[in-house]
């Protein structure tokens, strides 16, 4: 049989549904839409309700579409021939409701019926992500997840610098940096997205470089500010999900009691000498947050002071990065978070332990969160 | 007597000529802080409130990595080779 006269057979065989009738079908029978066109064809627009599978994957995955066969399914393709022979597919995988979109996507545009144009990766970002579109957990809507995501860096600094390079690498869309430093030669041991070049300039002038050296692609928001209880609410409330690499602790209450009052996870990280600390504050009714842990910042006596301010060269690495892989894992939603959990790391004896974290009822976070307060902090001068 | 380890804070070390934790026998978490004075007579006073029922508000204490507030706050007893793990809180980034 040639191909016109399969065609013609299969007009016969298969029922056939003017593209008016597709938007009742949908809406009355819980019927599903599949756009069987090419990725390549599908770019300029699809129907608004439909999910497109291409024809040559068809068989091989409309089961995660429709896993019931008495699901009505309306097939559209470009101009109604392909998708017929889509349906008799359909038909001989079992899927006993199956019709063909008469007229295809060019009679659903020109009946005004709705469109939307489908968000998908480049060529070139397909090759650029590749190794995250292997994983399943990932794959390419994960991919589109990170585009679309805004990261807020709070500073550019030991932790800052791993975060931003390895989340601009990986794809994270936005990235907003609060940093009002210079850098200065005291800074390159450890802050490595700076370099001898741009000693004296803007943190976030610096950073930004850096990050498009990597990644042009990414969109990166300056706020070379201090953040204070002015400022706090209004820096964060676009963002998604904020990253503390702050290096004081009027920083580290400030930005909690805006992420909790916000409801913006917050992923905390801090280090001294040989040791850091790593956890995700989620700013959700269950999470604790900061003041959960510590209630009072610690006087004078009981914290490192500026004098005392060393630090490993390479342990805000190991710290910033457990911290950039929390912030994958919430933004893609997968995997199991910090939330209630401070991971300590003892670089000098290779020793990690995870320590609980209770939510506190008498805490801040405990009660009508949306009305909090923020607060100016008291922290003595010189305390990291 | 449990003979017990305790890993020391950051801020505490200096005053134990820069240990980073120590051994001693106690029965007691309460026990265990209250030996740290034998290194320095002023280290138990910045733990623990004056009247010595409660921890400072910005130090956490951890049992073999359970937050003591759950396993009967200072009066928790110590097993032979307990790890005591005394966190205060550093901003550095
Ligand atoms: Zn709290």
């Amino acid at each position: 049989m040639s191909y016109e006269q399969r065609a013609v057979h299969l007009r016969a065989a298969i029922p056939e549904i003017p593209a008016e009738q597709v938007l009742d079908m949908l809406r009355h029978d819980d019927a599903v839409l599949i756009d069987v066109r090419d990725a390549e064809e599908v770019k300029g627009g699809l129907p608004e309700p439909a999910q497109h599978l291409a024809r040559g994957q068809l068989e091989l995955n409309i089961h995660h579409l429709v896993d019931d066969v008495h699901r009505p399914i309306a097939v559209m393709c470009a101009s109604g021939l392909r998708s017929l022979f889509a349906a008799e597919s359909l038909i001989n995988l079992g899927y006993t409701k199956v019709f063909s979109v008469r007229g295809g996507f060019k009679q659903w545009k020109d009946a005004g019926l709705p469109t939307r144009v489908p968000q998908q990766l480049s060529v070139f970002d397909r090759e650029r992500y590749s190794r995250h579109l292997l994983i399943p957990e990932v794959g390419e809507k994960g991919q589109l997840r990170l585009k679309s995501s805004r990261v807020l860096l709070l500073g550019a600094g030991g932790l800052g610098s791993p975060v931003a390079l390895y989340l601009a690498a990986a794809g994270v869309g936005t990235l907003g940096i609060v940093d009002p430093d210079v850098v200065e030669s005291s800074n390159l041991q450890r802050q490595v997205i700076h370099g001898e070049d741009q000693l004296g300039k803007l943190k976030v002038d610096s950073a930004e470089a850096a990050i498009h050296r990597l990644n042009s692609q990414i969109k990166v928001i300056k706020h070379p500010v201090l953040l204070d209880e002015s400022n706090a609410l209004s820096l964060l409330q676009d963002y998604d999900l904020v990253v503390d690499g702050s290096d004081n602790f009027k920083a580290r209450y400030l930005v909690n009691d805006a992420c909790v009052k916000l409801g913006i996870p917050n992923v905390h990280g801090a280090i001294y000498r040989f040791e850091g600390y790593v956890t995700t504050f989620a700013a959700s009714d269950e999470a604790p947050c900061y003041r959960c842990m510590y209630p009072e910042l610690p006087p004078p006596e009981m914290a490192p002071s500026c004098a005392e301010a060393g630090v490993l060269g390479v342990l805000p690495g190991v710290i910033g990065l457990l911290q950039a892989v929390e912030v994958i894992k919430l933004l893609l939603g997968i995997g199991r978070n910090l939330s209630g959990k401070m991971l300590r790391v003892d670089a000098l004896n290779n020793e990690f332990s995870m320590l609980d974290i209770d939510k506190a009822e008498q805490c801040l976070c405990s009660h009508h969160r949306d009305e909090i307060q923020i607060k100016p902090i008291e922290a003595f001068a010189c305390a990291i | 007597m449990s003979v017990v380890h305790i890993n020391l804070p950051v801020p505490l070390r200096k005053l134990a000529k820069g240990a980073t934790s120590i051994e001693c026998q106690a029965n007691t978490v309460l026990d265990a802080l209250l030996k740290l004075d034998e290194i320095d007579a002023s280290i138990s006073a910045r733990l623990l409130e004056d009247d010595r029922s409660a921890l400072k508000r910005y130090i956490n204490v951890y049992v073999d990595g359970k937050h003591i507030s759950k396993t009967g706050g200072l009066q928790t007893t110590l097993a032979n080779s307990s790890k005591l793990e005394i966190v205060t809180a550093f901003a550095g980034g």
